[in-house]
């Protein structure tokens, strides 16, 4: 399964890389988040994780211009704002789950779990 | 000389229990005046014979006639005026008179004299006739038909004079009341004092402040309080130096027991030689200004709290989101080795280690935050403010950094005014404002890539303010970004390059030296961190 992870924070993508490494996952890391849609376009990612606030785009707008780009496009959403409002914004436009910061990796790990098991409707 | 008179002859007559108020005879240059006992009366010498008589006129009030001969001239006064007489029965009588001048006794110290002279005179003469004899004789009018004038212009040029020094006088009196009055209406108090610190002036301002009358205080000392005993021998010092002292503020305490706040200023006061004789001392009541002053100042702490209130608020989101990103990546690292233990997927120790680095890197990173926000919360509580040097602070900063600065390429140039003054500062937190300006500049300039890459650094003295400047040649700053640039945790760095707090930092070190920190980009590219301390006159030591 090919994993696509946004965030301007490398540390925090390294650590979840770190975590699914031995779930044999193909990470692959993105620190600029318009240089990962310009990489949606042009290949097919199972998963997209990103990252809520980032300095070129939020998280949100990644979101949807995924949405736009693949509307059935499985989009993880990270954040250390967990407010109800974020995380109702985010469901609204389509994210497939979000997460507060610091992440629970038993959750994260069974969601894209779930999704690797559902099989990929990309393929 | 000789002068020719009509006599004329009337009917009136004579009464011998009338009186005389006085006579004044000019007689050579002297002035005889005489007390003159009522009835008749007769006065000899070789060349005169003045012969006094006192006649009911038309049996009104008692008019005086006088006879005189071989005089020169005579004046003489009288308590009434001469009245008009009955002109029938008149003869001619020619005979050897001066000049006669007669004046109402009050207008003797009036300045009309003159006018009341008349050319009418009631005398009667007669020629070595003993007194007795003169009852019996008929009162005669004669008109004087010449007078000698020059003693007339003299007398009338004396009485001009007094004129016009009575009405010189009504000036200086006018002058001086006016002056009085100003002097009575001032709302500021107005003291004078003489060398000796006795007071010679004291205006009703004065008496209202300070509860003490004018008459209590002439020739008396200023109250102590007034003067501030220390200060006023200091004072006086200066003030015998023909200095003008302003603006120093003392306490009053009022006999009632209230306390006033002066604000007083001092001046020497010259006599017509310019030596100084004394001291001009005007002091005015600010209490209330001091009153309001105390709430302006309770007000703004106030404000600042409020401030600090929200700042810590905006900090407690910052801080949220800088601790919350290597938190994660802490707790995603350490959870993803348990979580994959607990399935019996044992990490390999190459793994391990490579967690375990990741685990301290980001604990370090956690613990560098934490560094930051101290700094940055000690400054709300700044040690007390001592005379600093900003020269010494920027030298030894420049001293530590000038090698870092060189290895990333920037040349520093550096313009430093000996001549500044002290500022109100902390020697260390001025220290600190340097570094972190300087630190902005060199990575403001690291972004850039560019061969002349400089680093300007000034002090200067901007009117009442000891200037810091701190200028780069590198992209400038976004106009927008600029408003929030010395916002906590506002940063266009790069994750982990810094949170955001150097330039706030400064911002509230300035703040706590009552200074100002303003940003402006530069025509030529750049932009230039200014920071301005008000020049304080300092009573303790320099440093």
């Amino acid at each position: 399964m090919k994993i696509m992870l946004i965030d301007d924070d490398q540390s925090c993508m390294q650590s979840l890389v770190g975590a699914m490494e031995p779930a044999g996952y193909d990470c692959e890391m993105f620190s600029n988040p318009l240089t990962a849609l310009e990489a949606f376009a042009a290949k097919i990612y199972d998963v997209v994780v990103t990252d809520l606030k980032m300095p070129q785009m939020s998280g949100l707008e990644v979101l949807q211009a995924i949405r736009n780009l693949n509307a059935e496009a499985k989009v993880i959403l990270n954040t250390a704002y967990g407010d109800p409002e974020t995380i109702s914004a985010v469901l609204k436009n389509g994210a497939h789950a979000i997460f507060v910061k610091p992440i629970k990796i038993e959750d994260f790990l069974k969601t894209i779990g779930q999704i690797d098991d559902s099989g990929n409707p990309n393929y | 000389m000789k002068v020719n008179l009509r006599l004329v002859l009337g009917h009136f007559r004579m009464y011998k229990s009338s009186y005389f108020s006085g006579l004044a005879i000019l007689f050579c240059g002297l002035l005889f005046s005489t007390r003159v006992e009522p009835g008749v009366f007769r006065l000899y010498s070789g060349l005169f014979t003045v012969l006094l008589l006192l006649a009911k006129f038309q049996g009104k009030t008692a008019a005086r006639r006088y006879l005189f001969a071989g005089l020169g001239f005579v004046v003489f006064f009288t308590t009434q005026i001469l009245a008009p007489v009955d002109f029938q029965n008149i003869d001619d009588f020619s005979f050897f008179i001066p000049i006669l001048y007669a004046y109402l006794l009050p207008d003797t110290i009036s300045t009309n004299v003159v006018a009341i002279f008349t050319s009418y005179i009631f005398f009667t003469y007669i020629k070595s006739v003993d007194p007795g004899l003169i009852i019996g004789y008929s009162m005669g009018m004669v008109s004087l038909s010449l007078a000698y004038s020059m003693t007339f212009n003299a007398l009338r040029r004396l009485s001009k004079e007094r004129d016009e020094l009575q009405q010189l006088n009504q000036k200086l009196f006018a002058a001086n009341q006016k002056l009085q009055t100003i002097f009575d209406s001032s709302p500021v108090a107005i003291a004078g004092v003489d060398l000796q610190g006795k007071v010679i002036s004291w205006n009703r301002a004065a008496e209202e402040i300070s509860g003490l009358s004018e008459q209590k205080m002439l020739g008396n000392s200023l109250p102590e309080s007034i003067t501030g005993q220390v200060i006023y021998e200091e004072i006086k010092e200066q003030l015998l130096q023909g200095r003008t002292i302003k603006c120093w503020e003392a306490h009053l305490c009022r006999q009632n027991g209230s306390m006033l706040e002066l604000n007083i200023s001092a001046a020497p006061l010259h006599n017509q030689q310019g030596k100084i004789n004394g001291f001009l001392t005007i002091f005015s009541d600010i209490t209330e200004r001091k009153r309001i002053e105390a709430e302006m100042t309770e007000s703004r702490r106030k404000l600042e709290r409020a401030e600090r209130m929200a700042s810590l608020g905006m900090m407690a989101a910052g801080i949220t989101h800088e601790i919350g990103q290597p938190l994660n990546a802490l707790k995603v690292t350490a959870d993803g080795m348990l979580y994959w233990s607990k399935k019996g997927n044992f990490p390999t120790m190459d793994k391990i280690i490579r967690n375990f680095a990741t685990i301290s890197e980001q604990a370090e990173r956690i613990n560098e935050i934490i560094r930051n926000i101290r700094s940055f919360v000690k400054t709300e509580d700044l040690p007390k403010l001592t005379a600093c040097d900003l020269n010494i602070a920027v030298k030894d900063v420049l001293n530590l950094l000038s090698n870092q600065l060189t290895a990333h390429g920037i040349a520093l140039k550096i313009a430093l005014d000996p001549g500044i003054p002290l500022l109100q500062g902390v020697r260390g937190r001025l220290e600190e404002i340097v570094v972190n300006l300087l630190v902005n500049a060199m990575d403001a300039l690291d972004e850039v890539t560019k061969t002349n890459k400089e680093i300007y650094c000034r002090t200067s003295l901007d009117h009442d303010f000891v200037l810091l400047e701190i200028a780069d040649n590198a992209a400038g700053i976004d106009r927008e970004l600029a408003k929030k640039i010395f916002e906590p945790f506002f940063t266009t760095k790069k994750p982990g390059d810094g949170m955001g707090l150097g330039l706030s930092i400064v911002h509230s070190i300035v703040d706590s030296m009552n200074g100002v920190i303003e940003v402006t980009n530069n025509s030529k590219g750049g932009a230039t961190f200014r920071v301005l301390f008000p020049v304080t006159q300092w009573e303790s030591e320099k440093q």
